[in-house]
């Protein structure tokens, strides 16, 4: 019986196998380009709340507020990290999110960040920061499951050209337990791919983090939070007591969490990839070797 | 007086403001509220305000010592077990009553200056006095009644009171400033007749005044008229120390260090 498509089984297996590990890193690729936009304006300093958007999303913008506040005397922590307001402290809020968390630590006081952090969640400070990011090509706002299908395509591909095989083995009566398997494998992966792209610093955003010129360099509290989180309050024991109330942070991008402690700081949940569980390198091993072992050919 | 005592100024250590008060210029001692505290786990900040060397006072409010009924033993026991593990100069509570007929009142509440009255406190101060292993100091305190047919004045009751268990006094120029206002009582003459020579120190606060009524709420800041009321105080003797208490709505470590540099002016 004649080949189909001219290539054995074994020959298509291992075709099918090369072409899989290529698939799944151009997927990767394609992904990480999804995250880099081109970047409007270079060398433009990064203001404290940009510098904590980019860090670690709206819950580090909080930190640093919450800093700044500390430093100016407008909340007061006591060693293990729970919350006061300071009286008469002459506070004009300078944003609505210093508003909202002075305003929710006078209300309940004696608490720690994260018992008001699920209320300052939703703020249009954070909508005005991400956006002008977003706009300097410093973030990646998010992907769609739509921009994740389009870097997926390459799979997509491979995974048509493998059923079209398949189906083609089948009815001409050919083995194709090997080409199942890889076909399920791929599929998995593509499973995987179609996770939305994670919201999160571009190349350009970690370069403007890492670069010191790009921030505010000062020795304010607000800078040294929006760069390193609560852990890196300059005061030490306030520090530590931040490191005492113990908290349970989610990233805004996928609910995730991301921190079991405010010394951990607050960051993005890592970066996007194509799929953990895409491990091209053994699902190859396949293989295909061996005549009629079930490429879809003899 | 206790000159071996010289406190200096201090303020009442709080949790809310243990970082502030560590740091504050001027602090020479303070006072912990002793039912808040355990023995066995005192705060960070406790500790380390002993190791450098600060004097630790405690000051209980639960022991109604003007009650009818016994002292409870065990709240004295707390007290003497905190002042020996704060290696406290000596501890104190108020010349009072928060509890009877197993109901608490939630307020320190005045006791009836009569003979028969004095003689259940003088028992009771006694009975504390025996399990503490440090002097006991008692404060005069704010009320917003009296009762009938007082047979002496709080002067000669304070005077009694030390006279026979000798114990300290714990002098609250707040307190006597908010009964001038809200009772008529004169604070020149109390001052006058107290037996200032058994005062401990000195507790200073802050009140604020509703519907006619003034109330020593320890929230505001610490009116003039009382700063002065401590410079009468300081004119008949001089103090072992001066304490500000603040027990809420505090303000910033500024306008803080300031009360506390304005007690200082005063002695």
């Amino acid at each position: 019986m004649q080949n189909p498509w001219g290539l054995s089984g074994p020959d298509f297996i291992v075709l099918y196998a090369i072409g899989f590990v290529i698939a799944c890193v151009a997927t990767l690729v394609l992904r990480k380009r999804a995250r880099s936009a081109p970047l409007a304006a270079q060398h433009e300093p990064l203001t404290a709340d940009e510098t904590a958007y980019l860090a670690g999303g709206w819950p580090r913008m909080v930190e640093s507020t919450l800093a700044d506040l500390v430093e100016r005397n407008v909340i007061r922590v006591q060693r293990n990290g729970l919350l006061y307001p300071v009286a008469d402290s002459g506070f004009v809020p300078e944003s609505t999110l210093e508003d909202r968390l002075v305003s929710r630590v006078a209300g309940r006081p004696g608490r720690p960040l994260h018992y008001h952090l699920a209320t300052l969640n939703k703020l249009p400070d954070y909508d005005q920061v991400r956006d002008d990011l977003v706009r300097r090509g410093l973030l990646f706002d998010g992907g769609t499951r739509g921009r994740a299908a389009l870097a997926a395509l390459p799979l997509f591909v491979l995974a048509v050209i493998g059923i079209a095989r398949w189906i083609n083995g089948v009815n001409l009566g050919f083995p194709v337990g090997y080409l199942s398997m890889l076909l399920i494998l791929t599929l998995v992966t593509i499973v995987f791919a179609l996770r939305p792209i994670k919201a999160g610093p571009t190349g350009a955003g970690m370069r403007a983090l890492r670069d010191p010129s790009r921030g505010e360099r000062s020795e304010r509290a607000v800078d040294a939070v929006a760069r390193h989180g609560l852990r890196a309050y300059p005061d030490v024991t306030i520090s530590a007591s931040f490191r005492e109330s113990r908290v349970g942070l989610r990233s805004y991008d996928n609910g995730s969490t991301v921190s079991t402690g405010a010394a951990a700081g607050i960051g993005w949940s890592g970066g996007s990839s194509c799929s953990s569980g895409s491990s091209s390198g053994s699902s190859s091993s396949c293989g295909g070797g061996g005549g009629g072992c079930g490429g879809g050919g003899s | 007086m206790l000159e071996s005592r010289e406190l200096g100024v201090g303020i009442g250590w709080r949790p809310e403001i243990d970082i502030t008060v560590e740091r504050l210029p001027g602090v020479d001692f303070v006072e912990v509220v002793a039912e808040n505290l355990n023995p066995d786990h005192l705060p960070e900040s406790v500790v380390l305000l002993r190791e450098r060397g600060l004097p630790v006072l405690p000051h209980a409010v639960s022991l109604s010592v003007g009650g009818a009924e016994p002292v409870d033993r065990k709240r004295v026991e707390h007290l003497a077990r905190l002042a020996d593990v704060l290696d406290a100069p000596l501890a104190s509570d108020h010349v009072c009553f928060v509890r009877a007929g197993g109901l608490d009142s939630g307020h320190l509440m005045p006791v009836p200056r009569t003979r028969e009255a004095l003689d259940v406190l003088v028992a009771n101060v006694r009975t504390v006095q025996e399990i503490l292993n440090v002097p006991f100091a008692l404060e005069n305190i704010a009320a917003l009644l009296e009762w009938p047919d007082a047979e002496l004045t709080e002067a000669q009751f304070l005077g009694e009171l030390t006279e026979r268990t000798g114990c300290l006094l714990l002098v609250d120029v707040a307190n006597m400033y908010a009964n001038a206002r809200n009772l008529n009582h004169d604070p020149l003459k109390l001052l006058d007749d107290l037996p200032l020579e058994r005062v401990a120190y000195v507790h200073v606060a802050g009140g604020e005044e509703h519907d006619g009524v003034y109330h020593d709420t320890h929230t505001h800041p610490v009116l003039p008229e009382v700063l002065d009321l401590l410079a009468e105080l300081v004119k008949r003797t001089k103090p072992p120390g001066v304490l500000l208490e603040r027990d809420g709505d505090y303000p910033t470590d500024t306008d803080l260090a300031a009360e506390l540099r304005a007690i200082r002016e005063r002695i």
